[in-house]
């Protein structure tokens, strides 16, 4: 059976690595979305802790 | 080489230790000014093959190099850095050059004034090469490849094709391939044990406060410190000494000495060794877990007492995450705020520290009255062992080139002394060293030894019996033994 090149073969032959890389890198949005989410996401991971009323913060003020 | 016959040739110079080079330069087997150029040269041709290289100080070098000539022809010996070279991470500023933090929008930034660090190893007449390259802003905003960097994507000297690790990309790669004999590097949350594990150097991470950080770019000021990447233990021991102190312009300084007491080593059948099994049988990739074995046992064989261990539970990534990141925003407002952001190479870092100005000072606090707690549980952990042990990285380094693999790796569901150590120890300001424990495929991996504040000696003595015994430190970029 002869070999043709139709275009779903053409973008696995050719396309498939730099197309792959250009397809991998988000958009600015969504980078700019996903680390919006990723702070939102923390501020929920650290409102879940309980911490008891008389610990105070780990740095000190120097009069 | 040179005029001089000395017992170092081309093949081992490079390579040398601090106590090797000093031997040689005080027995007048090579002069300073040769040894100076030898790596000035190194670094200038071979640096950039691995994106290191930031600036070099080469003509100034040589004035110095003179200088410390003087002094020993005429038999005036300093301390042990006298005469030997190094380079420094352009996070630490240097009087009148560039200093560009590894970004674009600081690239032009020049300061008038020595960081202290630079100003005590300049004092001890070592001598100053260049600056490194490094992750651009340390990587504050979380980058997501490694050409987050005004060099670009940072090479391990162990196999070009993979990273050197960040954020101190240029102190690994330059250290590992012989292209100086130790650099500074600064660690915020990995920034001195990862590109030291990846690039097959030993790295120590001083105790928060034990350096002065008067000069290097601040990222967080409750997490950055200011640390070496060197050929061995023993060497890092011999520069924390000279950098060591309290410096009243560094506002996190604890005012405390380190002096490097190598005689004075505690006896490690004496030591108490915290350690899981699970962290070297099962949390590492596959391919790593049995060179991983074979670290173990080597630091089983030091006669030291080994105590099953675990971290306390904690959610140390979320917690170092805001701290870093709201302590980031801050440090960097004006430049988030003008839109200069967006000349950052990486776009995770631009939209990171953009999104980091959304953490309420709710989840600061938080954040830092968790970290008290973890404090006082690693107290309570730190009176049942002197130390801990683990691997310093569980994956091979990313490639070079393409964004980062971010596929969360499959992990055992039960955890032990790893999981978060770097983050939990970085939150605690403990101190760490990692020293090249085995070879996976050409690269290098790392051993991490975590113990108490101020507890450096410790730490490096069993980094030193660790090497005494293994010659994976001794190991040159393509020239492997087995």
């Amino acid at each position: 059976m002869p070999f043709r090149l139709n275009r779903r073969r053409w973008v696995l032959l050719m396309g498939s690595a730099p197309l792959l890389a250009q397809t991998a890198a988000p958009a600015p949005e969504q980078r700019s979305d996903k680390a919006k989410t990723d702070v939102e996401q923390v501020s929920q991971k650290l409102a879940a802790v309980d911490v008891p009323i008389n610990v105070e913060p780990s740095f000190r003020f120097t009069a | 080489m040179g005029r001089h016959k000395t017992n170092l040739d081309e093949s081992t110079l490079a390579f040398a230790t601090i106590g090797e080079l000093g031997a040689a330069l005080r027995k007048h087997e090579i002069s300073c000014l040769e040894l100076t150029k030898y790596f000035g040269e190194r670094l200038e041709t071979q640096g950039p093959d691995y994106n290191a290289l930031a600036l070099s100080l080469l003509k100034d070098a040589k004035k110095a190099a003179k200088d410390v000539d003087w002094y020993i022809k005429r038999e005036r010996f300093g301390g042990p850095l006298q005469g030997i070279p190094f380079a420094v991470k352009d996070l630490l500023s240097v009087a009148d050059y560039p200093t560009t933090w590894g970004a674009k929008p600081f690239a032009e930034q020049v300061f008038d004034y020595d960081a202290k660090v630079i100003h005590k190893l300049r004092s001890q007449k070592a001598i100053l090469l260049g600056k490194l390259s490094m992750v651009e802003l340390a990587g504050g905003g979380g980058y997501k490849s490694a050409s987050a960097s005004l060099q670009g994507p940072g090479r391990n000297p162990w196999n070009k094709q993979y990273w050197s690790g960040g954020s101190s990309s240029g102190s690994g790669a330059a250290v590992g391939a012989g292209l100086v004999p130790f650099a500074l590097g600064s660690e915020t949350s990995g920034s001195i044990l990862t590109p030291a594990s990846y690039c097959g150097v030993s790295g120590l991470r001083p105790t928060y406060g034990l350096v002065s950080r008067f000069g290097a770019m601040a990222l967080s000021w409750t997490l950055d410190k200011v640390g070496v990447l060197a050929r061995s233990a023993e060497d890092c021991g011999l520069v924390l000494h000279e950098i060591a102190g309290a410096d009243d312009d560094d506002p996190g300084s604890a005012h405390k000495s380190f002096y490097y007491t190598p005689q004075y080593y505690d006896n490690l059948k004496d030591l108490k060794i915290g350690y899981a099994e699970i962290d070297f049988a099962e949390w590492p990739a596959e391919g790593l877990r049995p060179a991983f074995a074979q670290a173990l046992a080597a630091v089983k064989s030091l006669g030291a007492g080994m105590v099953e261990s675990k971290l306390p539970d904690f959610p140390y990534g979320p917690i170092i995450s805001c701290i870093i990141g709201a302590e980031a925003s801050s440090v960097f407002e004006s430049l988030i705020r003008s839109g200069r952001v967006d000349q950052l190479a990486d776009q995770g870092q631009i939209e990171g520290l953009k999104a980091s100005m959304n953490y309420s000072a709710l989840d600061y606090l938080k954040a830092m009255r968790i970290r008290t707690q973890i404090q006082q549980a690693f107290r309570e952990l730190f009176a049942n062992v002197d130390l801990l042990v683990a691997p310093t990285k569980l994956d091979m380094p990313d490639k070079a080139d393409g964004l980062f693999d971010e596929t969360v790796p499959k992990r055992p569901d039960t955890k032990g002394v790893v999981a978060g150590l770097v983050q939990a120890s970085n939150l605690c300001g403990l101190p760490a060293l990692t020293v090249p424990c085995g070879f996976v495929g050409g690269l290098p991996i790392g051993l991490q030894i975590v113990g108490r504040p101020f507890s450096e000696n410790r730490i490096l003595a069993l980094g030193v019996e660790f090497q005494k015994r293994t010659n994976f430190h001794r190991q040159q970029p393509g020239k492997i033994a087995t």
